[in-house]
């Protein structure tokens, strides 16, 4: 039988299945950042403080993240739906075609072998040979619109995984878990940009050579053939040169960290753009002086209080629950949980014994909660943190490699990594 | 200042309304890759598998994500309602 009456291989029910569960998915994700939303209105219906407007920005971006996660789930959803519908209609069409196929080929043989001395046989037979060609013709078209139907739904699932991750539609899974471990490791060094913020002077100096960074990612970006790297390299800088200037506010106890943000936010116009450097210094100078004129005397409170919220986290730095590569991991973990101010110590516990994958995973996963709380925190802890991330940088790194190693089915092991995450 | 206002009792709801459903993103999350799991297999198309497992790491990872942002969002509302509990303790004290 020719390979176009083959029928094309895939199983629709099971397809609609998984569409209807995406469809699910996208509800209940929607469902629950409703929920958190109103979780986060009522902690901030009486919350007054620095921290609460970090929250708050901090709560929106979840939120939006959820909306867009939603969204994307929904998307999947149509797309596998239709791709099942396209998947049923070509397995009907070619069963359909091989059967006519297969009863023109019955009758070919009939006439051949019945009335080899009929004059009319080499007419019957043309004919039905001709049928059957057309019959090929009709179902290879049918399996060339099912392979269209399946590069669409590959292009629209990956421009979903590109907003993701930039650049993913031309990675394999396994790269994208490579992608999400190595994250980390950028945070490494930039967390060596941290000074001594005693004197708000040092703290503002400390931040002029982040915010000079951020114009070297923006250089990167610019210029690197990475440009996904540069890109995650200048939003990850970024988030923690805010942290940072919330970091100098708190320890500082500013009355006004607007002041602050501005002179940050001028420092990167000098920094890159040359043209409106004369302007921009001028900015920067008095917004410089409008933050040290909001700094008060009593900071020393304003530590004391920082240090109370992380004990508990800062204790795992020091001191992990277990030994070997593990007690680093703990020590990376419990950094990461003093960074993000509170992470669940006991999930973070939990989720080492996930092996490497599902810690690769997470990792990159607490990126995104890390940066928001960094500032409140970082002072008070900064040799512990810069020992656990002297750790993390090696430890990351090692397991890069071993995750994407034991991914055999990267649906499963996301499955299975995220297993008692939240302890 | 991190500390320095609120209501202790409010923080607390708010903490507990954003962690209840927070941790839902866990199961949501494996929901997500069981799916990915499902249609890949049953696609019966390489390129539709590979895509859709790209699209189960990066949105399924991306649920994850928010699940811990959720939980941490969580226990900074309740570290900010203990210390000003503390606080207007110290103060009664003093």
């Amino acid at each position: 039988m020719s390979q176009v009456l083959t029928r094309p291989p895939g199983d629709p029910e099971a397809l609609f299945t998984a569409a209807a569960k995406f469809g699910r998915l996208a509800a209940d994700t929607s469902r629950t950042k409703d929920a958190v939303q109103q979780g986060v209105e009522t902690a901030l219906r009486t919350w007054q403080s620095p921290r609460a407007a970090t929250f708050a920005q901090a709560a929106g971006d979840m939120s939006k993240r959820l909306d867009s996660t939603a969204h994307q789930f929904g998307i999947a959803n149509q797309v596998v739906a239709q791709y099942a519908h396209a998947l049923a209609g070509a397995q009907a069409a070619i069963d359909q075609y091989a059967r006519q196929h297969a009863g023109l080929e019955r009758e070919l043989h009939g006439v051949a072998r019945s009335a080899a001395d009929d004059p009319g046989t080499e007419m019957r037979l043309q004919r039905l040979s001709q049928r059957q060609g057309q019959i090929e013709q009709q179902a290879g078209a049918v399996q060339t619109d099912l392979r269209t139907a399946a590069t669409r739904a590959a292009v629209a699932l990956d421009a979903g995984t590109e907003v993701r991750v930039k650049g993913g539609a031309s990675m394999s899974a396994d790269d994208i878990l490579r992608y999400i471990t190595a994250a980390w490791s950028w945070i490494h060094p930039l967390y060596k940009t941290f000074k001594d913020w005693t004197d708000p002077n040092l703290g503002l100096m400390s931040l002029g050579q982040g915010v000079a960074q951020t114009g070297a990612a923006l250089d990167a970006l610019n210029n690197w053939r990475a440009a996904a790297d540069a890109e995650l390299l200048l939003r990850q800088t970024r988030n923690l040169e805010e942290a940072k200037a919330v970091a100098v506010a708190t320890i500082h106890g500013a009355r006004d960290y607007r002041a602050l943000k501005a002179w940050m936010e001028a420092q990167e116009v000098v920094a890159s753009v040359a043209d409106d450097t004369r302007r921009a210094t001028e900015a920067a100078r008095s917004a410089r002086t409008a933050f040290l004129d909001s700094v008060k005397l009593t900071s020393k409170f304003a530590k004391a209080c920082a240090v109370v919220g992380v004990v508990s986290g800062a204790w795992d730095v020091v001191d992990p629950p277990h030994e070997g590569w593990r007690g680093a991991g703990d020590r990376v973990m419990g950094g990461v949980a003093v960074v993000a101010g509170g992470a669940q110590l006991l999930a973070m516990a939990g989720l080492l014994t996930l092996g490497p994958v599902g810690a690769g995973i997470v990792a990159g996963a607490l990126i995104v909660t890390a940066a928001w709380t960094v500032g409140n925190l970082i002072w008070d802890h900064r040799e512990q943190i810069g020992d656990a991330l002297e750790t993390a940088g090696r430890w990351v790194g090692d397991q890069a490699g071993k995750a994407v190693e034991g991914v055999k089915n990267v649906g499963s092991k996301i499955a299975s990594g995220i297993k008692g995450l939240f302890g | 200042m991190s500390y320095q206002g609120g209501d202790p009792g409010v923080l607390e709801q708010g903490a507990t309304e954003i962690e209840r459903p927070a941790r839902e993103l866990e199961p949501m999350s494996k929901a997500a890759a069981s799916s990915g799991d499902g249609a890949a297999g049953a696609s019966g198309n390489p390129q539709v598998a590979e895509a859709l497992k790209r699209f189960t790491a990066a949105w399924g990872g991306e649920l994850l994500a928010d699940g811990v942002a959720g939980v941490t969002l969580a226990r900074a509302a309740r570290e900010q309602a203990q210390q000003l509990r503390a606080g207007s303790g110290d103060r009664a004290a003093g």
